[in-house]
């Protein structure tokens, strides 16, 4: 009955039928012919399968990746171009992040650049839920991104803000500047900073540098005194800035070694 | 030896997040320490115990003692 409905029906009703059959079909019979045309079933159901493989992997790896991309919101005092830079070395970042497992954060983050002459902000606020940029030090990459980084170790945080410890407060930027150094390869903070107020010198070991955080805690001229972890951040009227920066050298040097030496077999 | 000469860069940057989930679930007072024993446990799961006695003197150099 079913084949003899099918012989009357044109060549590509058939075609579309075997096709729609195919699960069922194929383990039974092995080809249809159309007038001059054969259609190999069993070749046919695995093309269909190898298709169909490849779109989920396709459909797979564009979830992937949508996974790593962050919208970023800017207002402000920001011009195009300095928007895009922003952009990609933000991007960049946030997939290494992802990739490193850092979750998804449930807002998108707002880069407010701000011109407002001598005050140069340059940090996350989460507060206003805001990462505020001072316009002439948009170019200071590892700052943005050092804020960037608090901004998404904060949205892992459950608690609001108003019940953030001072220490979990130190520990979340130090992990900030640590993975913004890390991402960058180069312990150095605010570089760029420093190079467009023409401060110190590249010598001068007192500019913020992750590996040389011991160091610059000995120096008697050095404002930058380095706390102990132990101590209670905040507590001595040290800033935020300074406890993180004492966390972020201590997880560098937990990480990279000045002296490499060989990784132990394991 | 330090942690990511052990580990390698990526390998580090994913276990100090690791640390930073486990703390950012219950924030407790001691951070801090929460988070460095933290990071000394994932290391010894991942490294064995030699590699989380180095990363723990690091701490420990810096006024962090832990239990």
């Amino acid at each position: 009955m079913w084949v003899s409905d099918v012989e009357r029906s044109d060549d590509s009703n058939q075609g579309l039928l075997a096709v729609a059959a195919l699960p069922w079909l194929a383990p039974v019979v092995k080809s249809f012919k159309f007038g001059s045309l054969e259609v190999d079933l069993r070749d046919l159901q695995q093309s269909v399968y190898e298709v169909r493989s490849r779109v989920e992997e396709s459909v797979q790896k564009v979830e992937d990746l949508s996974d790593q991309v962050q919208r970023i919101v800017f207002s402000g005092a920001v011009d195009p171009g300095t928007r895009t830079e922003l952009e990609t070395a933000m991007s960049g970042f946030f997939a290494h992040l992802r990739q490193a497992g850092l979750p998804l954060p449930s807002t998108e983050p707002h880069v407010e650049v701000v011109d407002r002459g001598r005050v140069t902000p340059v940090y996350y606020s989460a507060r206003t839920g805001k990462i505020m940029v001072a316009r002439k030090l948009t170019g200071d990459l590892g700052r943005v991104l050092w804020s960037y980084g608090d901004y998404l170790c904060s949205s892992v945080l459950e608690l609001p803000p108003e019940q953030w410890s001072p220490q979990l407060k130190a520990v979340k930027s130090g992990l900030a500047v640590y993975l913004s150094c890390s991402y960058r390869g180069s312990p150095e903070v605010a570089k760029e900073s420093y190079e467009l107020y023409e401060r110190e010198a590249a010598s001068d070991n007192r500019r913020r540098n992750l590996e040389t955080r011991e160091r610059q805690a000995n120096l008697d001229s050095n404002s930058f005194r380095i706390p102990k972890l132990s101590a209670e951040p905040g507590a001595r009227g040290d800033s935020p800035t300074r406890d993180g920066l004492a966390w972020g050298g201590t997880l560098w040097r937990c990480g990279p070694s000045s002296a490499p030496t060989p990784p132990t077999s394991c | 030896m330090a942690l990511r000469t052990v580990l390698g860069a990526d390998t580090a940057d994913k276990l100090l997040i690791q640390s930073w989930k486990a703390v950012a679930k219950e924030p407790v007072l001691a951070a801090s320490a929460s988070f460095a024993s933290t990071a000394v446990e994932l290391t010894e799961q991942q490294r064995g115990a030699m590699a989380a006695a180095q990363v723990q003197e690091v701490f420990r150099k810096r006024g962090l003692v832990l239990g």
